[in-house]
């Protein structure tokens, strides 16, 4: 094998150093017949052959009636197993829905796992994880000791930012820059004495993430649950501000990353607007971060956006997050 | 020769299936050896020709044996590499097919093996230190000489995929090389 160095694929070099230390092993070890091989080849025939003789009787009863009866015994139970799905599925998405549904009702509420299908819908959701690298992010908040709400409320923001990204990395398979704002989210979340579910899901995550870094991408999903358990978390609590603060956290991030990848089809978001802008003026947040929202409201309405308008939406963007995390 | 008329008869089968062993297990374990190592090598060989002994009922001449023999090791081998556990075997075995370089006799002088024997040693000990799929890629690209399409058929990922995972591995074990 060694004698065949790189023959029919030229268009992948391979890295010296790494060729050299293999080289140093001299050829791979070759195969050789063990003794009895052919023996215990025959033998597992053998046993093949006597296994089957022995559910023989049950050729002998399979007749087309039988056939018949038992394909319609599997039908009938496939039947009911899709009724009772259903059913199941129903009563559970009606309940997420009813507690998605708690705040602002006549509004086009996104559903609990709106950061992930957001950057799933993504056209280059591949390439989010050197963006996110790339991004200088301030992870000091202050402990929170007491009540002190406005460092509350940064803190939930940020682990909206922090998740996004974390999410956003993962999907893009930059496994290390996912593991470091798992790191940031999981400081954030102790920060806030959130609920230790919280904890525990994220640091789960930051495990596997060790263990396996290539699976990165099928991890996402398993991080995804965060946002539904976040919002079970919180509704148990009965916080006022760590739901929506979470949630304009990672829609803005997504936002941020929507205008550095120029995905114009994710930024064009009508239907959003109206409900952030909803929710800011619940948690009664400063004008001019309702401001910069409304100016974002306009711009997204627009039927082309052009490069301008992009670098506009980005300015408002890190103008909310600026004063929001503060 | 085949009859194709008693192939439905085990007694025939089983009598066909010893003279293919005679005349192509040694090419499909050194096939299967080089895609998974000596640890699963020999176990697949004779699954292979069990499934072949199963399958040749259905067998139709017009396909050459030594093509159909193939792809049967194909596709138990690319089995292999889906199950997680024969997976981690592989990446086991590699390790081990390395270590015992490390011990073998060198019939160089004393300074030129002892230096060799170091560098082997610790090639050894920063592929321990990698994940099971990287240790597998750096083993079937580097030492296997398998090209990029091959590794890719065989793990069951896109070529860009594997050139990116081994461009991981070996910075990793670029890393740990130096450490």
């Amino acid at each position: 094998m060694m004698n065949n160095p790189g023959s029919n694929d030229a268009d992948a070099p391979k890295d010296p150093d790494v060729q050299r230390w293999f080289e140093a092993l001299g050829e791979p070890p070759t195969a050789h017949e063990p003794p009895g091989a052919r023996v215990r080849m025959l033998a597992q025939i053998n046993h093949r052959r006597e296994r089957r003789w022995s559910l023989s009787w049950l050729s002998a009863m399979a007749t087309p009636a039988l056939a018949t009866g038992l394909a319609a015994g599997l039908l009938l139970s496939v039947g009911l197993n899709v009724w009772w799905g259903r059913h199941i599925f129903k009563e559970a998405s009606q309940g997420i829905h009813q507690v998605a549904t708690t705040r602002p009702e006549q509004l086009d509420t996104p559903s609990v796992l709106s950061t992930y299908r957001f950057q799933a819908s993504m056209q280059q959701h591949a390439e989010l994880g050197p963006l996110v690298a790339a991004r200088p992010i301030d992870n000091t908040v202050n402990t929170v000791v007491g009540f002190t709400p406005q460092a509350d409320h940064a803190a939930y923001f940020r682990v909206g930012i922090y998740y996004a990204d974390a999410l956003a990395a993962l999907h893009s398979e930059a496994a290390t820059i996912g593991g470091q704002r798992l790191e940031f989210l999981d400081q954030a979340l102790t920060r806030v004495q959130a609920p230790a579910e919280l904890s525990q899901h994220i640091r789960k995550v930051q495990r596997l993430l060790r263990q396996q870094p290539n699976e990165a991408p099928t991890l996402t999903t398993f991080l995804a649950a965060f946002e539904p358990l976040y919002l079970e978390a919180y509704e148990r609590q009965a916080s006022q501000a760590a739901w929506p603060l979470f949630q304009v956290g990672a829609w803005l991030e997504n936002l941020y990353l929507a205008v550095l990848t120029r995905d114009r089809m994710a930024l064009q978001q009508t239907h959003r607007i109206e409900y952030y802008q909803h929710l800011l003026t619940q948690l009664s947040a400063p004008p001019e971060v309702r401001h910069e929202l409304a100016r974002i409201g306009h711009l997204v309405v627009k039927e082309t956006l052009t490069d301008d308008d992009i670098g506009a939406i980005r300015t408002h963007v890190r103008n909310m997050q600026a004063t929001l995390s503060e | 020769m085949i009859d194709q008329s008693r192939l439905r008869d085990d007694a025939y089968r089983r009598d066909v299936v010893e003279r293919l062993w005679q005349e192509y297990s040694q090419e499909i374990r050194r096939h299967c050896f080089t895609w998974l190592g000596s640890g699963l090598a020999e176990e697949i060989t004779q699954e292979v020709f069990v499934t072949a002994w199963q399958g040749l009922v259905k067998y139709r001449p017009d396909n050459p044996m030594r093509a159909w023999l193939y792809g049967i090791a194909k596709n138990k081998c690319q089995q292999a590499y889906r199950n997680r556990a024969r997976r981690s075997t592989i990446a086991q075995t590699f390790l081990e097919e390395i270590r015992e370089r490390s011990h073998a006799e060198d019939p160089r002088s004393p300074e030129e093996s002892a230096s060799e024997a170091g560098q082997i040693d610790q090639l050894h000990r920063s592929m321990t230190q990698l994940p099971d799929e990287e240790r597998i890629l750096l083993n079937l690209r580097y030492w296997r000489n398998l090209p990029m399409r091959e590794i890719a058929e065989i793990v069951g990922k896109s070529v860009p995929t594997i050139r990116k995972r081994l461009g991981q591995a070996e910075q990793r074990l670029k890393e740990y090389m130096s450490s």
